[in-house]
């Protein structure tokens, strides 16, 4: 049961039990916790255990001393709750699945996704998007930031095929970390007991890369730059999401480029 | 807080936040303000860093109450403590110059990826109880949980501070934990009679 991708060093299941406690606690690299984010979906004992020390660690706040908050906190949060204008920004859909999921699936990943869908369309879409920016002299380079010297972090263009654009919304590819970020701080909440998972895919495989973080918008994970095209975000059954799209995606990015990231 | 309110569950509350209940939302930090204020001034030692903190974790109660987990079991106050530490952890970490660290927060939900069986009884521990237990840790584990729960330092950190070989550091994390858990979660506690 390995848990990086190819081309990287391998690790096995023994250095995520290893990571749990830390993790559970926050003590993790980024580095660190991406892989272990990547290997969770893929590995039934290490989300048992990962269960038994969050609980643990969700006791530990119990242990300070209670203090009284300033009184006017408790009228600022009201007055920032009543003006919320939530159900006016972009939601997700909520529409019926577009592909149906497979009768069994054995492993979670790969998976082969299903035929007569729109998935194949917004890949096409996305390599296309590039290819514009591309031509107009706006590729991802452009993006780098400025400075003597260059960055290892470029962004990457999003798009929002199911509404209205996030304009919070990022994604970042870190060539020195091989961190692959994803993040939206004021990305709409799912439906109860839904979540957002991540794609990549694989050739014409959408392969699961668990889920972002519905606390902070938040996802992160450690790739191999060659093996994945197409990066994308449905909305899935929680909390692990699916072995394959159950839904048409409401982001979708190409992560080529020239010459290949 | 109003008496309706008050006598919801966690969960009915929550679920009344997820729909936009504002007032279901108070009711919240009503609950909850006074351990999550003691929380960020544990980690952060600054009133006006702790006041900031707490609110800012508030608001993302009231922005991602519709994505918590509503299975049975699952706890709403470990959930709101988890936010509130996640926001003061960050503001820590950016007062020490470690904000290109604030990404290992992003991924604490994927924490959450399964509910544990003792996930009820965890509901009904009080402070004394989790006090006691840390006090009976042998003196370098409870450092070792301490360090990474209310100082923020990863474990490689905590390696370099207590001048002690990474898997020390990653073993006495790991037995801290487990010796907590053998201790909080013993049988007794599972009786239902404890009430919230």
């Amino acid at each position: 049961m390995t848990g990086m991708d190819r081309g990287q060093v391998p690790v096995d299941h023994r250095y995520f039990e290893d990571l749990l406690a830390a993790a559970a606690l926050d003590a993790l690299s980024p580095e660190e916790h991406a892989q272990l984010v990547a290997h969770l979906p893929t590995c039934r004992p290490c989300q048992e255990a990962t269960g038994r020390m969050r609980v643990i660690v969700e006791s530990l706040p119990l242990a300070v001393e209670e203090r009284e908050p300033p009184a006017d906190l408790r009228e600022r949060l009201l007055a920032e709750v009543g003006g919320d204008t939530r159900a006016q920004q972009w939601q997700p859909p909520v529409a019926p699945p577009a592909i149906a999921p497979l009768p069994q699936v054995p492993e979670p990943r790969p998976v082969a996704p299903g035929r007569g869908t729109a998935w194949p369309v917004w890949i096409a879409a996305a390599a296309a998007i590039l290819l514009i920016g591309l031509l107009a002299g706006v590729g991802i380079d452009r993006f780098l930031l400025d400075g003597d010297e260059p960055s290892s972090v470029r962004e990457i263009a999003l798009q929002f095929p199911a509404g209205e654009p996030l304009t919070d919304a990022s994604l970042s590819w870190d060539e020195d970390a091989r961190l692959l970020r994803f993040s939206a701080p004021d990305i709409p909440s799912t439906p109860v007991g839904q979540v957002y998972q991540v794609w990549l895919f694989e050739d014409d495989t959408p392969l699961p890369f668990g889920v972002v973080d519905a606390g902070t918008g938040e996802y992160a994970t450690v790739i191999d730059p060659d093996r994945y095209h197409t990066f994308a975000i449905t909305v899935e059954p929680g909390p692990l999401g699916s072995p394959q799209p159950t839904s048409d995606p409401v982001i979708v990015a190409s992560l080529d480029e020239p010459g290949g990231a | 807080m109003g008496s309706d309110l008050a006598a919801r569950t966690d969960m009915e509350l929550l679920q009344a936040v997820a729909a936009g209940d504002s007032a279901a939302f108070i009711a919240v930090y009503d609950r909850y303000n006074r351990i999550a204020f003691g929380l960020a001034y544990r980690i952060l030692g600054d009133p006006s860093l702790a006041e900031e903190a707490v609110q800012d974790a508030f608001m993302q109660v009231w922005r991602r109450a519709a994505t918590f987990d509503v299975r049975d079991g699952a706890n709403v106050r470990g959930w709101v403590l988890t936010i509130v530490h996640h926001r003061a952890i960050d503001a820590h970490r950016r007062s020490q110059r470690h904000a290109d660290r604030q990404v290992t927060l992003d991924e604490r939900l994927e924490l959450r990826s399964l509910v544990d069986t003792w996930e009820v009884v965890a509901q009904r521990l009080d402070g004394e109880e989790v006090r006691e237990a840390l006090d009976l840790l042998p003196e370098e584990q409870r450092r070792a949980v301490e360090l990474a729960y209310f100082g923020g330092l990863t474990q490689k950190e905590i390696a370099e501070r207590e001048a002690a070989p990474l898997g020390t550091v990653k073993g006495r994390l790991r037995l801290g934990l487990n010796k907590l858990r053998t201790m909080l979660m013993t049988d007794d506690r599972q009786s239902p009679s404890r009430g919230d």
